[in-house]
């Protein structure tokens, strides 16, 4: 309640004056001359009293306005800073949850990486070291109450803000190095495997090409086959041939044989032609002189049977002579075509042996390169869509920008809020508090001075 | 064929480069719309790829003053960025944006996308 001042003195002077005046009128209705003087005194002692209680109750009036305007101001500042304490409790909600889902996803990512890489344990260990740790203050501050102990706990979360921001700042820096790294390791083997997808391609057409041209593999082996048949066939001809001759020697020697039998035959006839002469002679000389012309045809017939006896003996020195050498070659030369044989036959057989793996090892090769020619798509294509996924580094880091200006403007308004309190960042214990967050939070952020976290802080601070 | 690709982030940049190196472009980078303008000139790129939210000189503020260029302003421009609203995807095609993709992008629609604007 709001008095005024000129109101309370002219109230205490008013009813002074009232109160004299009924002194008065009560006086004269009962005059008394001698009670007149001593009246008008008291009257007057009165009036001054009257005076001098109004001034001191008017300057009493005057501070106890001044004191209700200082407790409206007070009570309107706790008002406000009530509703500013929920809207910094709100936001520092939302801060933790907002900490706590990039906490979940750093942690989630860290359950995928890989056991065995450096660029994989330097992540571990930085997703380790993730703090975010406003869920207590938040429970401290809400437990506390509107009013009162507000400056410490406010001043405590304040100091924290340039810490996470800090820690923000290396999260995305950190992560971008680390997507950079791992993005060139990837685009090294996407390269290489590009090369081996490349290469694959032309080794699978030449192995796949067409049989009409040359560079073909499958042509190529064709070729052999078809030249191992044309080879297979020459030597079956060969063996074919061969064999003809052999029965050829055998024919020939039973030629040889019936030839020195009909030289037999044709001695014995010589023989007894001889004998024919002999009695033809004897006959002859017996007829005399008629005889004479028997006895010429004798002659010519001795002479001819001696002729045939010389030439038959001839020709079985010739024959035997021919028999023996033909003997001798039918029994190398069997000897010899029967073991070029067997070694003909057994190059055939390796032959078809080596044909038929050939071409096993053709279809082997051909399945081989069309295999590491899809593994090398395959190998490309999930590169690719790796690199592709490392766009999120990209889009996390802006959402962390966007926590960081959220939290400068947090740290705004909690400096408004708290110096608004007669005792913020008076505490005693400021230097205590500021060392304890050091201590916590300091290892994470890797500050090695005050001066840095100093540095940090917001400038009206300072 | 030379392409301007224009980021502030350098796995983004690096990402676009290596999907479109693949194919067989060339790829110069810029980190910002203002160093992009003054590489048009040395570059002579057939298209730019574009993000918005740059340091120095955001997306639309680069559209805005390639579109004051008589030289420039029909060079084809993709802009590729987080922000997916409709406001802002108007705001690029009416500064003369051939094209609006959202981030995360896939290769292949970047790819077929550069090659319509071409």
């Amino acid at each position: 309640m709001r008095i005024a001042k000129s109101s309370v003195f002219s109230a205490v002077i008013i009813i002074s004056v009232f109160a004299d005046l009924a002194l008065i009128i009560a006086y004269a209705l009962y005059p008394s001359i001698f009670l007149l003087v001593p009246t008008i005194a008291v009257v007057a002692v009165g009036a001054a009293l009257s005076w001098r209680e109004g001034k001191r109750l008017a300057v009493l009036a005057e501070n106890a306005e001044r004191a209700a305007e200082e407790a409206d101001r007070r009570t309107a500042a706790a008002e406000a800073l009530t509703v500013k304490l929920e809207s910094v409790l709100r936001i520092l909600a939302e801060q933790d949850a907002v900490c706590a889902a990039l906490t979940d996803s750093a942690r989630a990512a860290r359950a995928n990486l890989p056991n065995a890489s450096p660029v994989a344990d330097f992540l571990r260990a930085f997703i380790d070291t993730y703090p975010l740790p406003a869920s207590a203050e938040i429970a401290k501050l809400r437990t506390i109450g509107k009013c009162g102990r507000l400056a410490e706990p406010l001043r405590f979360i304040e100091m924290k803000i340039p810490y996470v921001r800090e820690l923000l700042t290396r999260v995305t820096a950190h992560s971008e190095a680390a997507v950079l790294l791992l993005s060139e390791k990837f685009t090294s083997i996407l390269d290489k495997s590009g090369d081996t997808e490349r290469e694959a391609k032309v080794a699978l057409g030449a192995l796949t090409s067409d049989v009409a041209s040359e560079r073909g593999l499958q042509a190529i082996t064709r070729q052999i086959q078809e030249t191992y048949r044309d080879g297979a066939q020459v030597v079956n001809e060969f063996l074919r041939i061969n064999a003809e001759n052999e029965s050829r020697v055998k024919k020939l020697s039973t030629l040889v044989e019936e030839s020195e039998t009909l030289l037999h035959g044709i001695e014995e006839i010589a023989e007894q032609s001889k004998l024919i002469a002999f009695n033809l002679a004897v006959e002859s000389a017996k007829i005399g002189k008629s005889g004479l012309g028997f006895k010429v045809i004798c002659g010519e017939l001795q002479r001819l049977n001696n002729q045939t006896l010389a030439l038959s003996s001839n020709i079985t020195t010739i024959i035997d002579s021919f028999k023996k050498n033909n003997a001798e070659l039918s029994e190398q030369w069997l000897a010899k075509s029967r073991r070029l044989t067997g070694v003909i036959q057994g190059d055939q057989a390796k032959s078809a042996l080596l044909e038929k793996e050939l071409s096993d090892s053709q279809r082997i090769v051909s399945n081989l390169v069309s295999t590491v020619a899809a593994s090398a798509t395959s190998i490309n294509q999930a590169i690719s869509d790796i690199l592709e996924s490392m766009q999120f580094q990209d889009i996390t880091r802006q959402q962390i920008e966007s926590v960081q200006s959220f939290l400068k403007d947090m740290g705004n308004e909690l400096a408004e809020v708290g110096t608004s309190l007669p005792d913020y960042g008076r505490s005693a214990d400021e230097r205590k508090m500021h060392q304890a967050i050091r201590e916590k939070y300091g290892k994470q952020v890797k500050v090695s001075s005050d001066q840095e976290i100093f540095d940090l802080l917001p400038r009206r601070l300072k | 064929m030379t392409i301007l690709n224009v980021d502030d982030s350098v796995t983004m940049r690096k990402i676009i480069s290596i999907a479109l190196k693949g194919k067989g472009y060339e790829v110069v980078e810029a980190e910002n719309g203002r160093l992009a303008l003054d590489m048009l000139p040395t570059t002579k790129p057939a298209a730019v790829i574009l993000d918005i939210n740059m340091p120095v000189m955001g997306g639309i503020e680069f559209l805005k003053e390639l579109s004051k260029s008589p030289s420039y302003r029909s060079l084809p421009v993709i802009v590729l960025t987080t922000q997916g609203e409709d406001e802002l995807r108007k705001e690029a095609m009416n500064l003369g944006a051939k094209a609006f993709l959202v981030k995360p992008f896939q290769k292949e629609t970047l790819l077929e996308t550069l090659q319509k604007v071409l």
